[in-house]
Parts: structure tokens; C-alpha cells; sequence
């Protein structure tokens, strides 16, 4: 009986975080689809507070669209293009290099091990403008401003968090099975790929989505890094837009713009909730 | 620090759980194309883009053009376009490239990191706030000599059609604005004044403001129309420039025009404050409150309930025009002793370093010819520099609102030029200093006023005004560094090769190094060199505009500068840490609890979990937006649920972000933290699940349930992630940027400027890259301080399952 209480008790916390925690979203998605005098007003706080959209303007989200960037519709899809290539390319690169590295930090016995192993912590807790405008002179030095190199390249050398993450994990995978394989024939590199990765896939799918929304929603490097507007990423080209559409009048764009920005975000996370949550969940039973 | 101190409690996961359901995986499948499809089609488009259509060389010469487009968006951007591809026909041979970062803050950042790298655009827009700055460090190219040339030659370019003061507000000698060379030419400007509901004026019974009203008339309208039942007498935006228009219209300013020292405290000068600020604080509805930060500025007079707002220039015109509930117009600058007013203007200029400086400077006169500025002009966003444009129908369009374009032009003629300091942070300073009395109320207008002398005066005694300094010795350093670099590699390799073991260690050795090799590559290049590079900097003075062969080596002045006479460095690491204070025990007592609870076996755990979790995904503006009005101090959110709540024990709601926010500025953006916990959420729920069913059953044996559980068996179990988190959160709150940045901009006074706000000021506003730098490595010691004395003192008290 008690527990049936606590249970009931537990369940209704839930419910009022997650209706905190969403109502957020739902406010933006009403105010996107509203009129623009509608919109002002319930973003100046003029004491409306919506919780439903009175006559949905769906052709707010066309219309928002289209005025991305400086070319009808080109903008956006521009931009969108340029994200999901450098998001690609960025989190399939984080996955390999930081796995790569923790395998031999984690599985190789070397001198010198534990010192890099500090080093790479410590860089962590460098505010990332302390390297802001020297890494910009080093890549200028190169001849690489003004192309995605610059934002793409040092994710193959992998990423501290996660290179930290996957030591974790990978110190705790039965020495029987490297044995095994090794006895098999293999060396590191086939051990990592053939026994490491496919036991990693939990943090690998962390890995995955969480430098995808870091680098989704990056801004200031694209911003110091690209130059023409055809190359600029979804991020740039919302900024540029709130400062269009930023104002009172036109909100209901900005919203509208800003949750389709969003939604890939969203839609990864609800698809991915599942491998991401239960794998660091079932993951931690001791091997 | 010592190496594996740190431990997840994560481990390999048994083989997947049973094959799915072959609905489920027929959409798994589904999904799985699409993504690859949308891949698919985002490299086809940036390929077919870079590849097949990339820069087609040749010999051509290739300009580079910046610029924003601010409140006109695609149609500015249209524009300069249009005239681009105009200038282009006519000179074939030469290519311009154009670059576009939206807005006037994105602009200036790209701008220097630009500059900084030795590869400025050719020609570009500034304002000019920004000139005498940029200017005196040298990066503009005089136009004068072009000018004298071009009328030799027979083909002059006609200044005298401009209106003088548009010149003269490019002008710079190295003292003072309006005088010596010429560094650029006005692309557009506006002169100043008030913009009024004509319809409120009705209602009250006021007639229209005349063109030579005085701030007697402006104060009686504001107040009849602030009678009126739920309207507002005037906006009255307090901006430097605007404040300083205020001032100049009694005859005085805040500064004498070598601004040396400051007039704020002349009895005259804090009078005229105080009338303003007793306008806003004594009296009922005459002005707004200043508590709003959302319904502020040029859009709060869109709700029609305000019957004045302003001094603001032409730039709100566009966005007014959209109004159809009411009619509106606009009113010149009341006069107080003077009639007098100020322009803002934007012009183009060449760069000091292009290589190409006769195309560029054929290029800046297309950009200015009539015809651009024509174009221009129907934007309705800024009036044309060139008079013949100004009064054609370009300009004065009937047909539009305002109808009273004429007292633009009016004003214009009688504007003088408005003198800024070379110091960029004068601004900054007058505004958060000023504004406590004049804006938020938090302050008396003599203390205010007292506060902005101190720090001005504290800014002359610096020890980075010492006077000349050294060139920095790069070529020594490298030097130097290199042979260092040998001698440790020298030393290191030695002692190596000394304790190297057997042969199979040394093949194993061998494949650790190969394996770890990107870490190290990557912490050479991209952490070893620019942590080398910016402590270098630290101690040098250095703009980052121009080359890094200008800095100058000042030693330990910027440290100094930072520890003695930097006010604002200890009131944002006060802010700072107050936050910290707040947001770390507060966030990770929440994201444990919030873990705690997803850790229950629920229905539906999953769909929660991923709720929690949502906040934490989204980022950006939109976020920001919400955020600025939930916790607005006059309609927001927060305070609509907390003012019903308190008022019966005698509370009211704090002004979160205005007069409180000395109190309660940081505790907010604590607040909005706390929504943001769920990847420390995730980490915990990973850690809970990670603890061993036996204990838990052990404890149950021994009949340990409850709370008392948690302390004995669940707190212990989770220690290490407990200090990894808490360490992750230490550095997260010391590096809060975006949200500030976005939503109060530091205001009011300094009360929100956290610190690596203040450090971007610093490199991004004030042109003082070498003094930022100082600050990053200040900040990189408390955050270091902070982590080991936190491993310190947790080193008893935390349990590691698998220290090995």
C-alpha cells in the first residue's frame, strides 16, 4: 500500500517536470503559429498568456523559411546542407579518434600513459576563449579560413570528454574476451574495431548525440571561420535572422525559424533516448 | 592531479537484447533511409556547390567586401549586391567578393578576427562610434589623397553635395572627431528625436510637438497622455549617445571633448540627470519603468500605449510603418538652452592593407554614387547622405509615414558632430554606471555619477597608459622556446631510453603511442600551441585588429591593470562566483533527485526521461527570447506565479533584471540553469544504475530502507560521479557566456556581466586582446584552484569500486 502510494507520488512528480520542463517548447510552437499582433503581444507580456494558438497560421513556417539568408528559400537550404555535413562529418570522425585513443589509454600498458591521460583532463577545463584567437592564426596560417576544414579537422584528433568517457567503459571490458581475440590473431586495431566498438555502442550513441547538438548549435566558430554566406550553417543563419525578425513584430518567424533549427535535435534525441538511456543504464552491470 | 581519479561506474553491456519486433524494425529501417538520404542529398548540394562551382580564378584582382544588413535584411543586402554587380560590369578584371555576418555585433567580431590574421577586407562599413578606435590604431586608409587626385584628374567624386557633419563624423586627427583626415565615406545616417502616437495626443488633447518644442512641452504631453487609463507618457531610451544628445541640449555633455576627465559631478550636468531620473521614479506613468527589458527600447511603442518613444533615429521607420492601429509621426529633439542634435552614421572605408587600394577606393565611390543611395533611401531605414538624394522623392515620400520627413532633414542641418573617446570603454562604462541612476533607480544620480568618474580616473592612472612600450621580441621568443622545446625532448628522450623496457614492452609501447597519437597530435597543435601563444599575449598589449608583430610586451601591467584598477573585474567575479555559489549545489542537488526519480520503475519512464532530458538539447535564441520574458519585471511569467504567492505574507516579486538585480540577477540566471541539468541528470541515472542490486538487498536484510539507505549505500556508490559532475559543473558555471550574452548583455550596471562576458568585452569591444588573455589565465587558475581543492577535500570520503 505504501508503496503504491510513493509510486503514485513519484508519477505525479514526473508528470509536473515534464509539463515544466516542456512547456517551454509548447510556448515557442503556439507563438510560432500565431498572428504577429498576437505573437507581440504574448512576448512582450502583456499579460496573455497562451497556451493554445487561437487560428494556427501554418504558412508561418514557409514563410519564415524562405527568408533565411539573403536568396528566397536557397538560404535555408544552404544552410541546412552545410550543418548536416559538417555535423556528419564532425560526430563520425569524434566516434573513431576518441574511441581509438581511449582504447589505447585504457588497453595498451605504455610509459608516459598516466601523464597524457592528466594532460587531456586538464585541457578540459580551459574556457575555450583562451584558444579562440590563436587557433584563428594557426588556421589562417594553413589557408584553411573560409572553408569547413577548421571546424571539422580537430575532431579527428579526437575530443577529451569523450576519449574520457570510453576509458571508462573500455577498462572494464573482460580481459578473457581481448584475450580471446588476440589469440585469434588479431592486433590493437582489430581488437578495437572488431571486439571494442561493437561493445561501446551505448557511448557511442552518447558520443554521437551529443556532438551533434554541440556542433549543430555552434556558433561562434562558424561564425569566426566561414565567411560567405553560402557556407554559412544553420546556426549563422538563424542569428542573422533574429536580427531581422527579433523584435516585437515578427516574432512568431523568429520562433518558427528557431524550432525547425531545433528539430533535428529533438527528433535524434527521442530516436536515439532509448539506445542512449538504457545503454548507460544496462552498461554499468560489472562485466 | 593524479590519473584515474575520476570514475564512471560504466562497463561493457551484454549482448543486445532479443531481435526486435519486425514492425519496429521495419520503421527503424525507414528511418534509417531517410537519414541517409538527407545526408545524401546535403553532400550532393555542398559538392555540386564547392566543387563544380568553386572560385573561378584567373588573373582577375579580387576585392573583398563586409558589411551588414541589419534591420533591412535581404532588401540592404539586395543592395549593396546590386551595386556590386554594376561596379563589376564596368571594371572587368576585377572580382568582389562579399561577406555578410548579419548583424553589427557579429560584424565587429568577424571584422578583427579578420584583421588579427593579417587579411582584412578590402572595404567595409563602420560606425561611427567605432571610428576614432579604429582609426588610432591605424587599420583605416585616409581618403583625402583620392579625393585631391580624382578632382586633378578631372573626374572629382562631390563632397559638398554631402551634408557636412556626415563628413565630419569620420574625421579623426588623433584627438578629437571632426577634424584631420577623412576615413571613410557615409553611406547613410539619421539625425534624432521622439516618435509620437498621434492618436494619444489627440485623446489628451495635446497639440502636435512644433518644430522648436522644449523639454517643458515634451514633459506636459508625457504626463497628460500618462493620465490616460493604461498608457505611458514616453519611452525615454537612455544609450550614450542618446543621454549625451539629452545633456548637449541644456548646453552641457559629460565630458570635455579630450575627455581627460569628466563633467558628471558639475552641479549643472547632475541636475539635468536627476530631472530625468525624477521623470521616471517620482512620477506615476510619465515614462516607462525601466523594469521591462522585454517591452523596452524602439518596439514598446508598437503596443500603442506609450504616447512618446525615443530619442531614436530614422533606423525604427521601417518596422513603425507596419503599424495600422494608430497613426504616428515624428518630433524633432526638444530643446532645452540649445537646439541642437547629433547624427549616427555608417561609412564605408578602405582598409589601411588592402593591396589593391585604387579599386577599392573605385569601388567605395560606386557603393556611395546616387544611384546606390538612392536605392538605399527607399528603405525608409536611414537618410541619404548626399542632399541632392535627401530632398529628391527618394527620401521625402508623402505617401509613407512619417509624413514629416522634412524634420529629419531640419535636424540634420543643425547637427553637430558628436565626439567620441579612443577608448571604446568609455562607453561601456557611462552606460552601466549612469544607467543605476537614471534607468534601474538603484542608485542616487551623485552616487552614479561619482562611480563613473572613479572609474574613469582609475582608467587614466592605469598602468597600461605608462606610456611607451617595447615591440614583443617574437623572433627571441621562438627562439628561445624552440630551443627549450629541444632540451626537454633531449632530457625526456634520454630518460627514456634509460628505463625502456624489454622487447615485447617496447612492440606494445610502440602501439600505445601509434594509437594515442591524434591525442597528442591534437594537444599540441590545437591546446599546447594557442595555451603557449595566449600566455605570451597575457603579457602583452596588443589590439588584435592589427598584425600580432604590433603587440607591445607591458609585462606584468595587465595583471596589475586586472588586481588594482579594474573595478568591473572584481564586480564580475563577484557575479560570477555568487552564481557559481548558487548554480552548482543547486543544479546537481536537482539533476540527483531529478535521477533519483527516473530511476523508478514507472510506465511510460522512457517517454520521461527524454522530457527531462529535452531542455538541456535545445539551445539558441529562441530559448533566450522565452527566457527574457519569463522573467520580465513587469509582465513576465515568473512574476505573474511568485506576485499571488507572496502577497500575502507582504512580499513583492523581485525586479529580476532591473532595480534587484544586485540581489537577484544572478540567482536567475541560476534558476534557468536548473532547467538546463539534464546531462548531469543522465550521468547520475548512468551511475544509479550502475550500483549492484545486492547491496541494496543486503541493506534490506539489515532492515537499512529509506533515507537511511541512501546516505549508507547510495551516496557512498555514487561518489565518483558525484565529483565528476560537481568538477564539470564548477567549470560550467565559471564559463556561463551565451545566456548573458543573449539575454541582459551584462546589465544593469555590471550586475549580470559574468566574467567571461566581461573577458569577451575586453578582446571583442575594447580592442584589448592582450588584457583578455591575462583574464583567460586568471580564470584557468581559480578553476584550477577550485578542482583540486575540491579532489582534495572528496578524497576521503569518495568510494572507487575499481581503482586500479
Amino acid at each position: 500500500m505504501q508503496r503504491k502510494a510513493k509510486q503514485r507520488f513519484a508519477l505525479a512528480l514526473l508528470i509536473v517536470g515534464a509539463a515544466l520542463m516542456l512547456f517551454p517548447l509548447w510556448w515557442m510552437l503556439v507563438v510560432s503559429l500565431e498572428t504577429p499582433a498576437r505573437a507581440g503581444a504574448a512576448t512582450a507580456g502583456a499579460g496573455l498568456m497562451q497556451l493554445w494558438p487561437s487560428d494556427p497560421q501554418w504558412h508561418n513556417y514557409p514563410d519564415a523559411l524562405a527568408e533565411v539568408g539573403t536568396r528566397r528559400w536557397d538560404g535555408f537550404l544552404d544552410a541546412l546542407a552545410n550543418s548536416i555535413v559538417i555535423t556528419t562529418l564532425v560526430v563520425i570522425a569524434t566516434v573513431l579518434s576518441s574511441s581509438l585513443v581511449a582504447y589505447a589509454l585504457s588497453r595498451i600498458d605504455f610509459r608516459g600513459r598516466g601523464v597524457l591521460f592528466a594532460v587531456m583532463l586538464g585541457t578540459m577545463m580551459l574556457p575555450p576563449q583562451v584558444t579562440m584567437i590563436p587557433l584563428f592564426l594557426l588556421f589562417r596560417s594553413l589557408g584553411w579560413v573560409d572553408s569547413i576544414l577548421p571546424l571539422i579537422v580537430p575532431a579527428f584528433f579526437g575530443n577529451a570528454f569523450f576519449i574520457f568517457m570510453y576509458r571508462q567503459f573500455m577498462a572494464q571490458v573482460p580481459e578473457a574476451l581481448v584475450e580471446a581475440a588476440r589469440l585469434d590473431g588479431c592486433g590493437h586495431l582489430e581488437i578495437w574495431r572488431r571486439v571494442m566498438l561493437p561493445l561501446c555502442r551505448p557511448v557511442s550513441a552518447i558520443t554521437a548525440v551529443f556532438t551533434f547538438i554541440f556542433v549543430w548549435n555552434d556558433f561562434l566558430g562558424p561564425l569566426i571561420y566561414l565567411h560567405s554566406e553560402e557556407k554559412a550553417t544553420l546556426a549563422i543563419a538563424l542569428n542573422s535572422f533574429r536580427n531581422q525578425y527579433g523584435g516585437l513584430e515578427d516574432v512568431q518567424y523568429l520562433m518558427a525559424v528557431s524550432l525547425v533549427t531545433m528539430l533535428p535535435c529533438i527528433l535524434l534525441f527521442f530516436g536515439a533516448q532509448r539506445a542512449f538511456v538504457e545503454g548507460l543504464g544496462k552498461g554499468a552491470v560489472k562485466g | 592531479m593524479g590519473a584515474p581519479v575520476l570514475d564512471l561506474p560504466t562497463g561493457p553491456s551484454p549482448p543486445r537484447s532479443p531481435a526486435p519486433a519486425a514492425a519496429s524494425r521495419f520503421w527503424r529501417a525507414l528511418a534509417t533511409g531517410a537519414l541517409g538520404l538527407v545526408i545524401l542529398w546535403a553532400f550532393g548540394r555542398v559538392v555540386r556547390r564547392d566543387v563544380f562551382q568553386g572560385p573561378t580564378s584567373g588573373d582577375s584582382t579580387t576585392l573583398v567586401v563586409m558589411h551588414w544588413s541589419g534591420g533591412a535584411g535581404q532588401e540592404e543586402d539586395q543592395i549593396v549586391r546590386d551595386a556590386l554587380a554594376r561596379f563589376e560590369r564596368a571594371n572587368p578584371g576585377i572580382r568582389v567578393e562579399r561577406i555578410n555576418p548579419g548583424d553589427a555585433g557579429s560584424f565587429y567580431t568577424k571584422l578583427q578576427t579578420m584583421m588579427a590574421a593579417g587579411t582584412p577586407p578590402d572595404v567595409f562599413y563602420v560606425g561611427d562610434e567605432r571610428l576614432p578606435s579604429l582609426a588610432r590604431m591605424g587599420v583605416l586608409q585616409p581618403i583625402d589623397d583620392w579625393l585631391a587626385r580624382d578632382a586633378a584628374a578631372g573626374a572629382p567624386f562631390d563632397t559638398s553635395d554631402f551634408f557636412d557633419v556626415t563628413l565630419d563624423a569620420f574625421r579623426y586627427d588623433g584627438q578629437r572627431t571632426g577634424a584631420g583626415p577623412l576615413y571613410g565615406i557615409p553611406k547613410d545616417f539619421t539625425s534624432i528625436g521622439f516618435y509620437y502616437n498621434k492618436d494619444l495626443f489627440a485623446r489628451a488633447g495635446l497639440p502636435e510637438p512644433a518644430g522648436d518644442w522644449t523639454w517643458d512641452d515634451f514633459i506636459r504631453a508625457a504626463r497628460a497622455i500618462g493620465a490616460l487609463d493604461g498608457c505611458t507618457g514616453a519611452e525615454f531610451v537612455t544609450w550614450p549617445r542618446m543621454l549625451r544628445l539629452y545633456l548637449m541640449t541644456e548646453g552641457l555633455d559629460v565630458a570635455p571633448p579630450d575627455f581627460t576627465t569628466l563633467r558628471v559631478q558639475e552641479p549643472e550636468v547632475e541636475a539635468a540627470l536627476q530631472r530625468l531620473a525624477s521623470w521616471r521614479f517620482d512620477e506615476d506613468n510619465t515614462l516607462t519603468s525601466g523594469k521591462s527589458r522585454v517591452a523596452s527600447g524602439e518596439t514598446v511603442f508598437l503596443t500603442g500605449k506609450v504616447g512618446l518613444a525615443g530619442p531614436f533615429g530614422r533606423w525604427v521607420v521601417p518596422s513603425y510603418q507596419k503599424i495600422e492601429e494608430f497613426e504616428w509621426d515624428f518630433a524633432p529633439m526638444p530643446r532645452g538652452k540649445v537646439k541642437t542634435n547629433v547624427v549616427a552614421a555608417v561609412a564605408w572605408s578602405v582598409s589601411s592593407r588592402t593591396k589593391h587600394p585604387d579599386e577599392a577606393w573605385r569601388l567605395v565611390r560606386e557603393l556611395c554614387s546616387v544611384e546606390s543611395q538612392t536605392a538605399l533611401s527607399r528603405l525608409g531605414l536611414a537618410i541619404p547622405p548626399r542632399r541632392s538624394v535627401a530632398n529628391s522623392d527618394a527620401f521625402v515620400d508623402t505617401t509613407t509615414p512619417p509624413a514629416r520627413d522634412d524634420v529629419f532633414l531640419a535636424e540634420a542641418e543643425i547637427a553637430e558632430v558628436l565626439a567620441f573617446p579612443p577608448s571604446p570603454k568609455f562607453d561601456s562604462l557611462m552606460e552601466t554606471r549612469l544607467n543605476q541612476a537614471v534607468l534601474t533607480g538603484d542608485l542616487s544620480v551623485a552616487q552614479a555619477a561619482r562611480n563613473f568618474a572613479d572609474a574613469w580616473a582609475l582608467e587614466g592612472t592605469s598602468p597600461l597608459m605608462r606610456g611607451e612600450f617595447q615591440r614583443m621580441p617574437w623572433g627571441t621568443i621562438t627562439r628561445w622556446a624552440c630551443a627549450l622545446l629541444a632540451a626537454a625532448a633531449l632530457v625526456l628522450g634520454a630518460l627514456w631510453w634509460r628505463t625502456r623496457p624489454g622487447l615485447l614492452g617496447r612492440a606494445e609501447e610502440r602501439a600505445g603511442w601509434l594509437l594515442a597519437s591524434p591525442l597528442v597530435l591534437g594537444l599540441a597543435l590545437f591546446m599546447a600551441f594557442p595555451i603557449g601563444l595566449s600566455l605570451l599575449l597575457s603579457f602583452t598589449r596588443w589590439t588584435g585588429i592589427a598584425g600580432v608583430e604590433t603587440a607591445q610586451f607591458v609585462g606584468l601591467a595587465n595583471y596589475e591593470q586586472l588586481l588594482l584598477h579594474d573595478g568591473r573585474f572584481w564586480t564580475c567575479l563577484r557575479v560570477t562566483a555568487y552564481y557559481a555559489l548558487l548554480a552548482v549545489p543547486l543544479g546537481q542537488a536537482f539533476a540527483l533527485g531529478a535521477a533519483l526519480l527516473m530511476n523508478s520503475k514507472v510506465r511510460g519512464i522512457g517517454f520521461f526521461r527524454a522530457a527531462w532530458y529535452l531542455p538541456s538539447v535545445l539551445a539558441g535564441v529562441g530559448v533566450a527570447v522565452l527566457w527574457r520574458w519569463v522573467f520580465d519585471g513587469d509582465g513576465g511569467l515568473m512574476n505573474a506565479v511568485l506576485g499571488p504567492l507572496l502577497a500575502p505574507i507582504g512580499l513583492a516579486p523581485p525586479d529580476w533584471f532591473g532595480s534587484d538585480a544586485a540581489v537577484f540577477g544572478a540567482p536567475a540566471f541560476a534558476i534557468m540553469s536548473l532547467w538546463m541539468v539534464g546531462g548531469s541528470m543522465m550521468i547520475y541515472l548512468a551511475g544509479l544504475q550502475g550500483i549492484p542490486a545486492e547491496l541494496y538487498e543486503a541493506a534490506e536484510l539489515e532492515g537499512v530502507t529509506g533515507f537511511e539507505r541512501f546516505r549508507r549505500v547510495t551516496l557512498p556508490m555514487l561518489s565518483p560521479v558525484l565529483i565528476f559532475n560537481g568538477i564539470m559543473a564548477i567549470i560550467g558555471s565559471f564559463q556561463v557566456f551565451t545566456q548573458a550574452f543573449v539575454m541582459t548583455r551584462g546589465e544593469p550596471g555590471d550586475l549580470t556581466r559574468f566574467y567571461v562576458l566581461y573577458l569577451y568585452n575586453q578582446a571583442f569591444d575594447f580592442y584589448e586582446m592582450g588584457y583578455a588573455s591575462a583574464m583567460a589565465w586568471l580564470l584557468l587558475l581559480v578553476v584550477l584552484a577550485l578542482t583540486v581543492l575540491v579532489l582534495r577535500g572528496s578524497r576521503r570520503h569518495v568510494h572507487y569500486e575499481a581503482l586500479r
